[in-house]
């Protein structure tokens, strides 16, 4: 098990973080025209002012490696666009704000996604099924950019009764909106998931055995045919958690929430380098760290991955 | 599609029959089966005609329509939908005829999602081909740098590729096509592996046919089914992508529109002009449903794991 995770983290997720740093570093490096290219009609003087604050006007290769020696110590570096603020101050500011949208809706859709799926297993063909399945193409189907204003057009344009966007410090009323938006398309494909492998595991001799014993169904389901049951959810965990993130940025837009998906964009659209290549670095590594535990999680419960 | 369906193998005459018994005993291609069994799918066929005039709309666009997709009216904003000035959809926030930008916006959500579809699967058929048919070192390689890739935050790098380089609408679909071929690959790959080994494979060597003709006759009419369902599959997101891009600024650019572009506006006039969101999202939104129900039901006719 020692020698799984070591080569998981060691041969796997640290090489590919050290391509992804350095891939990114050097498209932004190699771009036509440098981040201060808008800034037109600076005197040379400035302009070599400038590239020395921000290192450019060393050679790519000092610049690759102090970027690393800075990344290593956790350095994003200055933010291009907001001159007196660090990438850092900035990050430091969002992630909360993404993070407590994120962990809510991705509870939320784990919970619902699981009853919704395994409810449907257990009343496959009935009219249960056929509404769970049915709500759940539209959940995948519709996107995003779509869902969240008609549910603010609904909620708070028609009935007023919740804000149409704004965070405030995250009091629950301007949750429910983006929280709902964001995990709709999580409960539609956990319930698919749940769905298909609970009726697999239903089906199979061990549960044919449990149910010969006369054991209740509430039983048997808590006892034996959930825990295999979830395994294809659990290894579904990793890229839903990057979905949550990524799947913020429309919502953190639409509905005015300072987290890190607007801040991408905003330094997207304001050619803000610095502040992409961190945050694209930033996200990078937390997916490749977050699909690197799920496949230790996946290869504790199920042995059979550790011998690959 | 088309030219994919006139494979039709007919068996030769048999000698020794009456002509009536030579042409009811027809052999029932893989081709054929696929088309009986996608015929008897009513959720894709209805998607297919749907669809079809969804495209045909978008295709014939400004002729239906006297207004100009780019000519603003400054007394007409955000006007409701009337038939008698002839705004069908009603105007947007410059007074430009919504039906028309509409239907614009789906020629190019469209032109991106088939052409991106279409870089995605010409690299990854190849790539997985090439990685399944070479196998051994090669073959580990491939997949090695195809897993580096599966864990980049694909979506973020293409926004990174996109504030580079600016936001020319080719790039869109080179680089979200050049992002989604990943899947493919490796499907590809897998069906060209276990195809390899197949019995009728060895059976066809064993008769003395060439390796050449084994891939165009056996090996190539398999995987083609499967690259099909996906590629269907691969539009609406590739649609959605997009839309995605243009939704948040970072596609294609005023005066020209996409589906997404229109739901940004849209949603931003959401208290004055709710048409403005309204026909856009339900173009969008049907053209999606269609793609996916014609998938399904092209994957339930051709997928050969089902049978």
């Amino acid at each position: 098990m020692l020698k799984f995770i070591l080569r998981r983290i060691f041969l796997e997720a640290i090489p590919t973080l050290l391509v992804l740093v350095t891939v990114t570093f050097f498209l932004i490096r190699l771009a036509p025209g440098g981040p201060f290219s808008s800034e037109m009609n600076v005197p040379p003087e400035v302009k070599a002012a400038i590239e020395a604050k921000y290192q450019l006007d060393q050679p790519m290769s000092v610049q690759y490696l102090n970027y690393l020696t800075d990344l290593a110590r956790g350095d994003l570096g200055p933010s291009f666009k907001y001159k007196d603020f660090t990438v850092n101050e900035l990050v430091n500011k969002a992630i909360p704000v993404s993070f407590k949208l994120g962990i809510v809706a991705f509870l939320i859709a784990l919970v619902v996604g699981v009853s919704a799926g395994v409810a449907a297993a257990l009343r496959q063909n009935t009219w249960i099924d056929y509404s769970v399945m049915g709500v759940a193409m539209i959940g995948v189907v519709l996107p995003n950019f779509v869902l969240a204003p008609m549910l603010a057009l609904i909620f708070a344009v028609w009935f007023k009764i919740l804000p149409a966007g704004g965070w405030e410090g995250g009091q629950i009323q301007f949750m429910v909106l983006p929280v709902a938006v964001l995990c709709k398309h999580y409960i539609s494909v956990i319930a698919r998931i749940t769905r298909g492998s609970m009726i697999e595991v239903l089906g199979s001799p061990f549960i044919r055995t449990a149910r010969a014993k006369g054991l209740p169904m509430h039983y048997i389901l808590r006892r034996h045919a959930l825990k295999p049951a979830m395994l294809p959810v659990v290894s579904y965990l990793g890229p839903a958690f990057v979905g949550v993130i990524t799947g913020s940025v429309v919502v953190e837009t639409f509905f005015g929430i300072p987290g890190i998906g607007q801040l991408f964009i905003n330094g997207a659209l304001n050619r803000d380098y610095s502040m992409v290549l961190g945050l694209t670095i930033l996200i990078g590594a937390l997916m490749i760290t977050f699909n690197a535990v799920v496949d230790i999680l996946y290869g504790y419960i199920d042995p059979r991955i550790r011998i690959k | 599609m088309n030219t994919a369906f006139s494979i039709q193998p007919s068996l030769p005459p048999l000698p020794g029959l009456d002509d009536d018994l030579n042409a009811s005993i027809r052999g029932r291609s893989l081709w054929a089966d696929a088309r009986r069994r996608f015929l008897r799918n009513h959720a894709a066929l209805v998607s297919l005609v749907i669809l079809a005039v969804i495209v045909s709309l978008c295709l014939l666009g400004s002729a239906l329509s006297p207004h100009a997709y780019d000519e603003p009216d400054f007394g007409a904003m955000h006007q409701a939908p009337d038939s008698t000035t002839r705004h069908w959809f009603g105007t947007d926030n410059l007074g430009r005829d919504l039906f028309v930008r509409t239907l614009l916006g789906g020629r190019i959500s469209l032109m991106v999602g088939a052409l991106g579809a279409l870089v995605a699967v010409i690299i990854g058929t190849l790539y997985g081909a090439t990685a399944g048919f070479v196998g051994g070192k090669i073959d580990s390689v491939m997949m090695r740098f195809l897993e580096i890739l599966a864990s980049f935050p694909i979506m973020f790098l293409v926004i990174l590729l996109m504030t580079l380089f600016g936001r020319d609408l080719w790039l869109i679909f080179v680089a979200i096509g050049a992002v989604s071929w990943l899947d493919m690959a490796r499907i590809v790959r897998g069906q060209t592996l276990s195809l390899k080994r197949k019995e009728f494979v060895e059976a066809a060597h064993v008769a003395g046919v060439s390796t050449t003709r084994i891939i165009i006759r056996h090996i190539v009419p398999n995987v083609l089914g499967l690259v099909a369902v996906y590629a269907t599959l691969l539009v609406p997101s590739m649609i959605l992508f997009e839309s995605f891009l243009s939704y948040l600024g970072l596609g294609v650019q005023e005066p020209a529109t996409s589906w997404g572009a229109l739901l940004e506006q849209g949603s931003k006039s959401l208290e004055v002009a709710v048409w403005e969101l309204i026909f856009p999202a339900g173009f969008l939104v049907t053209t999606l449903f269609c793609f996916n129900f014609i998938g399904d039901g092209l994957r339930d006719a051709l997928d050969p794991k089902d049978r």
